[in-house]
């Protein structure tokens, strides 16, 4: 499966240059703010998808439309499965398939597609990233008109040049270092008015801080899906493996089902096999802080930007609920008290 | 190379396409016609409620066998209607066809409201009152607890808090020895951030622990499950089957956070029950204080709790009559398999009607005796009966 390797690695190192590089900025960003280097991370998918189904109502209405979408999702994973084995299929029933050349039927962009679909990877990582930074910068421009503004229409125009700089063109890079001069030229260079300390200072350390949350979960992100991606082609072998010893055993598979039976059992025992290393474990577990990590930045930089609104932020809410919390419990106490005396 | 599809055409297979797609069709008209998903349907009625808790006694048509009221303790991260999921399979049901006095707890919804809940106010709060209300109400002066999952380890740890309130402890698929890597949530639980997941969300959606469920067997539950649903889709009443376990399964409710945090970070990564060191409230937990009748069964091929999860509370109780059932199925199946409605309750209400009437020697005797007769279920009794007899302490 050498070409498909080769596929997930070039894809593995693109994400990694491209983060690393975005990571080199923030901590540029960061050294001219608060003069040192911080790591967090972002969990967004997760919270969006918990806060989208938290609206949802849980009528019976929505267990049959859930149901309905994954029936259709499943379908059309079944037919991805076809699409990706048909060549190989089809070698087999023309006998021109030999052990070597399997692994150039296999399109490792369909197996790529299969994967996001099957552990809901919406998209690359870089392109979440892309929209979440453009969502970020746009918020910070309208929030913080004088200081942050340039630095966000930096980022911003940078973030146009991101994909061809991923894609290893020199004139976007230059044009993301001329953007952020820019920016530079048009606050610190203008002024040096940093505040050294307050709530305006608090309010831009936090926002570099959200800006390189964002990087690390994306590294790591990319990590635990090259992870998966990689899994898929081990999988994939084993399967040929599987299909070699039904040919020496004589046996026949006459429905696809019945070819598709054979591809979960495997694909389960292989996954299965990774995921229950200490390896990937940790890897999980550090995937889970990145993205805990910059939602908890994000959050906290938001409440700085609602803070002088007439409206009840969630710290608040939060001492309001312990000392909900606490009377409850000196009622149920009181009134268990009562009632022994009583009887 | 010889082909193994000698009957596998490129014809064949786009004809099977289409034949799943006239059934995603046709199964689509199915599904909307579909109003109500019942669950739950056994008539009970609301004996005590507290905050978001709900305490219900279900009612029974036939003569009460079992003195001593029963109280069921579902665990916190699915919902109890899963023991009276369908009509036909349906464990509380049963439970009642056999004389029990069945009572069960209904934890609710947690909201950001609840975030502060800790292990003691759901087990020596909570978990009390309902004890007291039960005991208030039937002039009882014990119950029998039954818990499943984590209820099961909460109601151990109940009644080695409160073995005066206990009559017999009955523990299903409960995890109480956490040491073990057998099962991928015990080993993935160990590397993860509790601290940082609780206070981010407060109150943890049950989606982010279901999606954790659903990483167990990815393939078979996010699509195999689907495709063969199709094939099931044209009876209506296998359908709702499916339905009905498909709103089980994803009616999740949130975690609250404190909760969360200890039971993680003492149990799942500390193994402290198990080492007699969990602190609940002001006191720690001994399991050894449990000296009442014990019967705990597990799921040989439960991938959620795994047997090394499951069998060691019978080596560290202090009751000399313990009984360890194993259950050949998985961790659902252990509720509403075809084969655990047969075996499964009654083994449960034999268990402690022999108890009620004092027998309890002759009831594993009797059990024993079952199991010797050869059926590959019953097997497992005696082996668990053979090789972990009730010892004289």
């Amino acid at each position: 499966m050498e070409n498909a390797n080769d596929y997930f690695n070039a894809w593995m190192k693109t994400q990694s240059q491209a983060f690393e590089a975005l990571r080199e900025q923030t901590e540029r960003m960061q050294a001219i703010f608060q003069g040192g280097n911080t790591s967090a991370q972002n969990h967004f998918g997760a919270w969006q998808k918990a806060a989208h189904d938290a609206l949802s109502a849980s009528a019976d209405a929505d267990v049959v439309k859930d149901t309905l979408h994954k029936t259709f999702s499943s379908s059309n994973a079944f037919q991805k499965l076809y699409e990706i084995w048909q060549p190989l299929l089809k070698a087999i029933q023309g006998k021109t398939m030999d052990q070597d050349t399997y692994k150039d039927l296999m399109d490792p962009v369909k197996i790529k597609e299969m994967v996001d679909k099957l552990f809901d990877f919406d998209a690359d990582t870089l392109t979440q990233l892309q929209k979440q930074m453009t969502q970020f910068s746009a918020q910070l421009a309208s929030n913080a008109e004088h200081f942050g503004k340039p630095w966000a229409e930096a980022a911003m125009q940078n973030l146009q040049s991101f994909p061809q700089f991923a894609e290893g063109h020199p004139e976007a890079l230059m044009k993301m270092f001329h953007t952020l001069f820019n920016a530079f030229d048009n606050t610190v260079g203008r002024s040096f008015h940093v505040p050294a300390v307050g709530k305006d200072r608090e309010k831009l350390e936090l926002m570099s801080r959200c800006v390189d949350d964002m990087s690390v979960y994306a590294a790591k992100n990319a990590e635990y899906q090259h992870r998966m991606y990689i899994t898929a082609l081990d999988a994939i072998e084993k399967v040929m493996a599987e299909l070699a010893k039904k040919v020496e055993a004589g046996e026949t598979i006459d429905r696809f089902d019945g070819f598709m039976d054979l591809w979960v059992a495997v694909n389960e025992k292989t996954y299965f096999g990774l995921f229950q290393t200490e390896e990937f474990s940790r890897l999980k577990g550090d995937l889970l802080e990145a993205g805990l990590n910059a939602r908890k930045h994000y959050f906290k930089l938001m409440e700085m930007h609602l803070f002088d609104l007439p409206i009840a932020l969630r710290s608040e809410m939060d001492d309001l609920y312990k000392t909900i919390y606490e009377l409850r419990k000196k009622v149920k106490k009181m009134e268990s008290q009562m009632k022994e005396q009583r009887a | 190379m010889k082909t193994p599809f000698s009957t596998f055409d490129a014809k064949a297979i786009m004809k099977e396409l289409g034949e799943l797609n006239a059934k995603l069709i046709k199964g689509s008209e199915f599904l909307t016609e579909i109003d109500e998903i019942d669950v739950g349907t056994a008539p009970k009625e609301l004996v005590y409620e507290e905050d978001k808790l709900k305490l219900y006694r279900y009612h029974r048509e036939g003569s009460q066998t079992v003195g001593v009221p029963v109280l069921i303790v579902y665990a916190l991260v699915n919902r109890q209607y899963m023991l009276d999921l369908q009509p036909d399979r349906s464990f509380i049901r049963n439970l009642l066809k056999l004389g029990l006095d069945i009572y069960i707890i209904d934890w609710g919804y947690p909201t950001k409201v609840d975030m502060y809940l800790t292990m003691d106010d759901y087990i020596n709060g909570y978990l009390d009152n309902c004890v007291d209300a039960i005991r208030a109400q039937t002039k009882s002066d014990k119950v029998s607890l039954m818990g499943i999952c984590q209820g099961g380890t909460f109601s151990a740890i109940y009644s080695a808090l409160h073995p005066e309130k206990v009559q017999n402890l009955v523990t299903l698929v409960a995890p109480i020895d956490f040491s073990t890597n057998d099962g991928l949530l015990f080993n993935w639980s160990k590397c993860m951030n509790v601290d940082a997941l609780v206070d981010n969300y407060r109150v943890i959606p049950g989606d982010i622990l279901n999606e954790g469920f659903l990483m167990l067997m990815p393939f078979n539950l996010n699509i195999k499950k689907y495709i063969d649903m199709l094939d099931v889709m044209e009876d209506k009443e296998k359908l709702l089957n499916f339905l009905r376990m498909e709103k089980w399964i994803f009616d999740s409710p949130g975690q609250a956070g404190e909760c969360l945090r200890q039971f993680v970070k003492d149990c799942y990564q500390a193994n402290k029950l198990a080492k007699g060191e969990l602190k609940i409230g002001d006191h720690v937990v001994d399991l050894k204080n449990i000296t009442m009748p014990l019967l705990n069964i597990y799921a040989s091929a439960d991938h959620l709790v795994p047997p090394a999860a499951s069998k060691p509370l019978n080596d560290l109780v202090g009751s000399d009559d313990k009984t360890l059932y194993e259950f050949q199925g998985g961790h659902i199946g252990v509720f509403v398999g075809s084969r655990s409605q047969k075996e499964l309750a009654p083994t449960i209400a034999n268990w402690l009607t022999q108890r009620d009437s004092g027998k309890p020697q002759k009831a594993q005797a009797a059990l024993a005796k079952k199991a010797a007769a050869g059926a590959k279920v019953k097997k497992s009794v005696a082996k668990a009966l053979g090789k972990k007899p009730a010892k004289a302490k």
